[in-house]
């Protein structure tokens, strides 16, 4: 039998191609539907399609950390270039930014803790983010979290919220380098976007007891998404 | 209505059902498939300029649509209710052949149900389906011809032509 070249004359195709036009579909959903759930892919790709975006869900609990880093103005280049792998830290004390201890700084992310004891996290550029380096400097930082690539956990039921709860705030940025567009208030079942240089920050105080931070990397997307999850009770899977 | 607009509008409402089918097949959930599906069209109307130009519009849809996180909080809150159920739900999907085809492509692996996906529901050519994939064109001829033996072994055409096999 052979299939190699051009299967699709032959009696199996048509049986599959007729079978599944059979297939019962739902009703197509009206064109304005899918041009607002496009909308703020549209916003992100006429900023340039670049800087640090952070979308929160309008509705849901679940937070994304878009990095696209071609906006953010790399604080320190030589110390950015660092490969994810070999972290860096210093004691100093930043005043701008009000950070006081211990920031941690890779090519994907800077890290820093506040004087308040809320840490703070900046995705800071266009660099594939590796989980390990991310989860040890949140474990440093005394931020329980497990981090993973491709994969997704999730908890059922689901812990609080984590922006309701306070446990992730966003901070939007002191100067942007370039003109965005305006943050505006979204439809209702729109997403959010952020302009470049924005921060999530993280109160660990805040975590209900017996939580731990998720963060899942997809390298597709080049996203973080990220939510609460119950340490004892979770479940993890590859795909949508 | 600009031009890109109605070009799009004109390609989002003759390939939905075409765009979701091959998204169904390849996952064995329409309610998960209708949802990923959208969001590869409403991301397609976003880069309608890029999207416009690819060769294979629709598998650009389809890819996108099974991107392995791409609507991952979407489907969050609709976890629950899919978990485990993805065979079931495909095999809910009628009583006919259109139930039998669906689960006999949710037993081939996913990548072998990704090429019959594309080769055979969407009408590409091997190399646009390898390209498409990421693989090379051999790998794609080697997936289709396992898939397809093995999806003949479980279905019995009803216009078998012996000559055309």
């Amino acid at each position: 039998m052979n299939h190699d070249e051009n299967p699709n004359d032959s009696p199996l195709s048509r049986e599959l191609r007729d079978a599944l036009s059979e297939l019962a579909t739902p009703e197509r959903p009206p064109l304005a539907a899918i041009t607002s759930r496009g909308r703020p892919y549209q916003r992100r790709r006429l900023a340039g399609f670049a800087g640090l975006g952070v979308t929160a869900a309008a509705a849901g609990a679940a937070l994304t950390l878009l990095l696209t880093g071609a906006l953010v103005a790399t604080p320190d280049r030589s110390t950015a270039a660092t490969p994810p792998t070999a972290p860096t830290r210093s004691t100093s004390t930043n005043t701008t930014t009000g950070t006081v201890v211990g920031p941690m700084q890779t090519a994907a992310f800077i890290l820093t803790s506040n004087a308040n004891g809320t840490d703070t996290l900046t995705l800071t550029t266009n660099q594939m983010l590796d989980p390990a380096t991310l989860q040890q400097a949140l474990t440093q930082h005394g931020i329980p979290a497990l981090v993973k690539t491709g994969t997704y956990c999730t908890s059922n039921p689901a812990p609080p919220d984590p922006v309701s709860a306070g446990v992730l705030s966003i901070q939007l940025p002191r100067a942007p380098h370039r003109m965005v567009p305006a943050p505006r208030s979204p439809a209702p079942g729109e997403v959010q976007e952020m302009a470049a240089h924005t921060a999530t920050v993280i109160n660990p105080a805040a975590m209900p007891s017996g939580t731990e931070l998720f963060f899942g990397y997809s390298s597709n997307i080049h996203a973080v998404f990220t939510d609460l999850i119950y340490t004892s009770s979770y479940t993890c899977s590859n795909s949508p | 209505m600009s031009r890109d607009n109605a070009e799009f509008a004109e390609f989002f409402a003759a390939s939905w059902d075409a765009c979701l089918r091959a998204v169904a097949a390849t996952t064995g959930n329409m309610t998960l498939a209708e949802d990923q599906t959208a969001e590869a069209f409403a991301r397609a109307w976003a880069s309608w300029h890029k999207v416009s130009r690819h060769p294979a519009p629709k598998a650009w849809v389809v890819r996108a649509a099974l991107n392995a996180g791409a609507s991952w909080w979407h489907r969050r809150s609709k976890e629950t209710a899919l978990s485990g159920h993805d065979i079931a739900a495909a095999e809910s999907q009628g009583t006919g052949l259109e139930a039998a085809v669906l689960t006999a492509l949710r037993r081939l692996p996913a990548r072998q149900r990704e090429v019959i996906v594309l080769r055979v529901l969407l009408d590409l050519d091997i190399d646009t389906t390898a390209r498409q994939l990421g693989i090379a064109s051999g790998t794609v001829r080697a997936h289709l011809s396992r898939a397809m033996t093995a999806l003949s072994s479980e279905l019995t055409p009803t216009t078998t032509t012996e000559t055309n096999r």
